[in-house]
């Protein structure tokens, strides 16, 4: 099942399968490993439930919302 | 001399090599952002001496953010013999799109693959050689945490041999590079990227037709489709020589993603770090504060003897004015620096501050602002100066400004002295270990206006300065990394405490001086500086505050260190009448002079609150080249704190 990156809760684990970010950002995401086909985990979200940090290939790193919303996983 | 230059991705320990190369104590962070100036050094391997240059960390050199510029243009330049390209042996996917890139620039590189001894635990397979076949240059393993691999690299500098790598790029690349190749004079795959983005670097030596050529192709590849290429053949690499077992997760990390998953927990513990970490300064620097104060005045009589042969009137300034200062500003500054500094660095080396920023982000970005401010925050927290200049971190230039704005806000390291002994004289009756607790829980609720005051004031000034931008908050969250307790207090000693208090002596001897010559010369039978505290002794009252007060704050402009000094000089005419030796004298000095709890509050709110002192001034001047700026930064606090001043004395 194909879902939006923001709706992965805490610890579950998806496969990136589509990415709808811009050039500028699409660059930034991919430096941390947001590739297609990469796994990547929900680790937690912050208390205001954005920022949410996840986690690909062991590095952790944080992502607001908005820019989780442009990202789909495969479930 | 030879030079040799570090590049890699952020956090993987390049400052730490650099350190370990050179012996210089650079100071390091767990976070991404550390070193935002390209540092230089030198260093001797088998008898020659090098220079070493630490640029700062980049995950690409095709992109247009500014650390990227940096590299990417010392990169292509060329200026160095060797390259060091440092990668994270523990994600080693990330780091082989920037060996490729560098690669493709030049030959000349030694690929350091470091964290070893981490990679080692989390049983990462590494095929050293193969990958060193495959890449076509030398490639070592070391860890800067266990100094291993330090010998083979110094080796390795004389006599190393590479040949040039041949990366395959997708059809679309390969074929501008077909193209442009030949054109240039030096043919270079990472200079050919760069005509993409700059075209004006190449254009005079092309024809017309070529120039629309060359457009053509600028709008036809974008810089995704060139990381993408690389990437692929990257991942070729990887497969013949990276392996890793299912990743598991440290007792520890697991341990911190629990406390900062948890909505109360994570400010919970943020507020209690901060309040463990004042008040072990404030508990622990009582003792050598008056230790040092007694030194310095069974000091005293010494020199008086000393320098019998000048007239007593130059002994005085000198004793009464400089010296007195001094050995104020060195006793209350020295032991709370001594112990703030080294404790905060163990925090900032374990890995805490990126958590800071994350937990931060959401009330920064409704003000217009994101969460990398709290960083630039924390540093501020030592020197304004220094968080001035790391507000280099922010992504985009109006979060710079804001940044570098509101750094004021929070009090730094010469100030929260004053700060501390006047909640010490004030608020708290003694100072025992619940004293210093009380003390603790103030100075926490002082730094957390602060903290208000910054989201206030960058709120109203992001309303002001329109542009409406979204650029992405995308932050590293280091693993946790225990710190090497002893380098890292020593490091702390050794690089901020001595250099902040070095700049307050000698701010404060010639400050002291100055302040009792203009206490002593008369003029019509009333000194200057009598004549200075009329003029201010009519503004005073509207903010609750006397003359003193207010004169104390604007020639403390160039060290905030030397306020309450100042104030002491003034209210003692020169320091002639009193002797200024222990807290309770101080005390007794400023009750003579009708101070009250309400004043001592105005105080605080003054010293949180008034224009950064010259050095951070002369940064904001230097970082933001606009001297608009610079007054707007000295304008803003100043009025917000007298307007603060002119409330409560409202209310009182």
């Amino acid at each position: 099942m194909e879902k939006k990156l923001s709706l992965l809760k805490p610890q579950e684990t998806g496969k990136i399968s589509k990415i709808f970010l811009e050039e500028p950002k699409y660059l930034k995401g991919f430096s941390l490993g947001i590739i297609k086909n990469n796994q990547i985990k929900c680790m937690y979200q912050s208390p205001f439930q954005s920022p949410i940090c996840y986690k690909i290939n062991g590095c952790m790193f944080s992502l607001r919302k908005e820019d989780a919303d442009d990202i789909l996983v495969e479930v | 001399m030879k030079r040799v230059c570090l590049i890699g991705n952020p956090n993987v320990g390049k400052s730490s090599l650099f350190n370990l190369l050179t012996k210089k104590n650079q100071h390091t962070g767990n976070w991404t952002g550390k070193t935002v100036e390209n540092e230089y050094a030198h260093f001797w391997a088998n008898n020659e001496l090098w220079e070493i240059v630490d640029l700062p960390g980049t995950y690409s050199l095709i992109g247009e953010s500014k650390e990227e510029c940096i590299a990417s243009n010392f990169v292509l330049e060329n200026h160095y013999d060797v390259a060091f390209i440092v990668a994270d042996a523990t994600n080693l996917e990330r780091s082989m799109n920037l060996i490729l890139e560098v690669l493709d620039a030049t030959k000349n590189c030694i690929v350091i693959l470091n964290l070893m001894d981490e990679a080692k635990k989390e049983q990462i397979e590494i095929d050293t050689e193969q990958l060193s076949t495959l890449l076509k240059v030398p490639v070592i393993e070391t860890s800067m945490k266990e100094e291993t691999g330090m010998n083979e690299l110094f080796t390795l500098l004389n006599n190393f041999s590479s040949s040039p790598i041949t990366i395959s790029h997708s059809p679309k690349i390969t074929h501008y590079l077909d193209w442009i190749l030949p054109k240039m004079k030096e043919a270079n795959t990472a200079l050919a990227f760069r005509y993409l983005r700059e075209p004006n670097l190449i254009l005079h030596e092309l024809e017309e037709k070529e120039k629309t050529i060359l457009k053509f192709y600028q709008h036809y590849i974008t810089q995704t489709e060139i990381l993408e290429s690389y990437h692929e053949f990257g991942k070729s690499i990887l497969r013949e020589t990276y392996s890793r077992k299912k990743y598991q997760e440290k007792k520890e990390d697991k341990f911190w993603n629990h406390v900062f998953g948890n909505r109360f927990l994570s400010f919970f513990t943020l507020f209690l770090l901060l309040f463990v970490l004042l008040f072990l300064t404030i508990y622990l620097s009582n003792i050598p504060s008056e230790f040092l104060f007694q030194i310095f005045q069974k000091l005293e009589p010494f020199l008086q003897n000393l320098f019998f042969f000048l007239p007593s009137s130059v002994k005085n300034t000198f004793i009464y004015g400089g010296y007195r200062t001094l050995y104020w500003v060195v006793s209350v500054m020295l032991p709370p620096m001594m112990i703030f500094f080294p404790l905060f660095s163990l925090l900032e080396d374990y890995g805490l501050l990126p958590r800071i920023a994350f937990q931060l982000d959401y009330p920064f970005s409704k003000c217009g602002s994101c969460g990398k401010q709290s960083l630039t925050m924390c540093m501020g927290l030592g020197c304004n100066a220094v968080g001035v200049t790391g507000a280099r971190i922010m992504e985009s230039k109006k979060m710079r400004l804001l940044a570098i704005l509101t750094n004021v806000f929070m009090p730094c390291n010469g100030r929260f002295p004053a700060m501390i002994s006047m909640i010490g004289m004030f608020f708290v009756k003694n100072h025992s270990f619940l004293g210093s607790i009380y003390s603790a829980f103030i100075l926490v609720c002082i730094i957390l206006f602060g903290i208000f005051l910054t989201f206030f004031v960058t709120y109203i000034l992001s309303k002001c300065i329109y542009k409406k931008e979204n650029p992405m908050f995308l932050l590293e969250m280091p693993s946790f990394r225990r710190p090497k307790i002893w380098q890292t207090i020593k490091n702390a000693w050794k690089e901020k405490a001595f250099h902040v208090l070095k700049r307050a002596m000698i701010v404060s001897f010639p400050a002291g001086i100055f302040i009792y010559l203009i206490a002593n010369i008369m003029i019509n039978g009333s000194s200057i500086f009598e004549i200075l505290i009329t003029i201010f002794n009519f503004w005073g009252p509207f903010f609750g505050v006397d003359g003193v007060i207010l004169l104390a704050f604007l020639l403390g402009l160039p060290a905030n260190e030397i306020v309450i000094p100042i104030l002491l000089l003034g209210y003692t005419r020169g320091g002639m009448l009193v002797e200024y030796s222990s807290v309770a004298s101080i005390k007794a000095i400023l009750l003579q002079n009708h101070w009250t709890i309400s004043t001592a509050i105005s105080f605080l709110i003054l010293s949180l609150c008034h224009f950064p002192c010259a050095t951070t001034l002369l940064t904001i001047k230097k970082e933001t080249n606009s001297l608009f700026y610079t007054v707007l930064a000295f304008l803003i606090p100043t009025f917000l704190g007298l307007f603060l001043c002119f409330l409560f004395h409202l209310w009182v």
